[in-house]
């Protein structure tokens, strides 16, 4: 295995747990007030860091990103993570906030920028 | 980076206060302040009374308005805003109220209509489905959706006092929730806070303590089912949780349980009274 899938692999995995313990704490002292973004927030490190790790030790072809790339997916990640976090406290609270927004369209242009700089370098290395 | 913005956001969204202008505390009374036997004969009547139901303690402020009375509202520091922030307490003893219970804590929103003693302060919607609470100035209430009305109509129709928080809980002596409708995603039983109508000037503002070992609290059913016990033809739920806190005769009368086991007054922004 690869240093290069298998150290982010274990950190998003870890990031992962994280995420899942902080919804359970959150939410076990929320008095039943629950948030989909803070229930389901283990769900975008894994989906966007865990997965695509395994995909590339499955395939390591496809483990083509640079710096730059790996640098975008991550910040990616942690704006998206950042944002849900913030967004379940306002709605778990009763209130409203119009910054949390700023935080899913940055991360998503982010998550855009890194998947197109990846699949540039995919069909420069074929 | 996205520690300094999210710090900032959280500050925005919790702390730092925002004023957008001062407002009236009361709405001037409609009764001759010079004939003394007509102000003796219009006077307001209150009584609380402490019920045990669904082992949760209720208070129920029963209230019989004077001629020419209503309910009137106030803001913390008099002040319409965001963050801006009092305890029911502070708010009550400072417009004098005989009787108080906590708002819809408006400045907690961006969005639903706010009136408040006869003066528009928010005219964006919170939703089409979103119910508000209209006090009017012949001193009866209804429950209005606000894709039906805009705030400017409202006002115009005569409305004093427009909050925007709910549901409805009975509506035409009717119980509008089920077991499945709550406030956020409030699954279980709280404290909650509720203003209902019965008729000819008589209301009642309730309070239920919660999420205490003494008072478990209400779901929103069984608050309806309470308030359609007392005869009211409209029920309106109020903002709950830690804000729910009644006031009387100068002193806090529930348990307010801020962060949940604590008991004591959260802030609010604003509070329903009557004096």
């Amino acid at each position: 295995m690869s240093n290069s899938v298998k150290k982010p692999l274990y950190i998003y995995i870890a990031i992962t747990i994280t995420c899942g313990l902080f919804s359970f704490i959150y939410e076990h002292f929320s008095h039943n007030v629950y948030s989909n973004f803070i229930v389901y927030l283990f769900v975008i490190p894994l989906v966007l860091g865990v997965v695509p790790q395994l995909v590339a030790l499955i395939y390591p072809k496809l483990a083509v990103g640079g710096s730059w790339q790996k640098t975008m997916h991550n910040f990616a990640i942690a704006t998206l993570t950042a944002g849900a976090i913030l967004q379940g406290i306002v709605e778990i609270y009763g209130t409203s906030t119009t910054f949390t927004r700023y935080y899913f369209e940055i991360g998503v242009a982010l998550l855009a920028l890194g998947i197109a700089m990846w699949i540039i370098r995919l069909r420069q290395a074929k | 980076m996205l520690v300094a913005s999210s710090t900032y956001t959280l500050l925005d969204t919790f702390v730092f206060e925002q004023h957008y202008g001062t407002v009236s505390s009361s709405v001037a009374s409609t009764e001759s302040s010079d004939d003394s036997a007509a102000a003796n004969s219009t006077s307001t009547t209150t009584a609380v009374k402490t019920y045990t139901e669904n082992s949760t303690t209720i208070y129920v402020a029963d209230i019989y308005l004077g001629a020419g009375q209503t309910i009137q509202t106030a803001l913390a520091s008099n002040t319409y805003g965001k963050n801006v922030t009092d305890t029911t307490s502070n708010i009550a003893s400072s417009v004098d109220a005989t009787v108080a219970v906590n708002g819809d804590y408006y400045g907690a929103r961006n969005n639903g209509y706010v009136i408040r003693n006869g003066e528009l302060l928010r005219s964006t919607k919170a939703g089409d489905d979103q119910e508000d609470l209209v006090l009017w100035e012949d001193g009866t209430m209804s429950i209005i959706t606000e894709s039906n009305y805009t705030a400017q109509e409202l006002l115009d129709k005569g409305a004093l006092q427009v909050l925007s928080f709910g549901p409805g809980l009975v509506i035409d002596s009717n119980i509008s929730v089920t077991a499945n409708d709550e406030v956020g995603q409030a699954m279980t039983s709280n404290p909650r806070t509720a203003i209902g109508y019965i008729g000819d000037n008589h209301y009642v503002l309730v309070v239920a303590d919660g999420r205490t070992s003494e008072s478990e609290g209400l779901t929103l059913l069984e608050l309806a089912e309470f308030m359609h016990g007392l005869s009211v033809q409209q029920a309106y739920n109020l903002d709950g949780g830690g804000s729910s806190t009644m006031y009387s005769d100068g002193k806090v009368v529930n348990n307010p349980t801020t962060n949940g086991s604590v008991i004591t007054q959260r802030s609010v922004s604003d509070i329903l009274y009557v004096k």
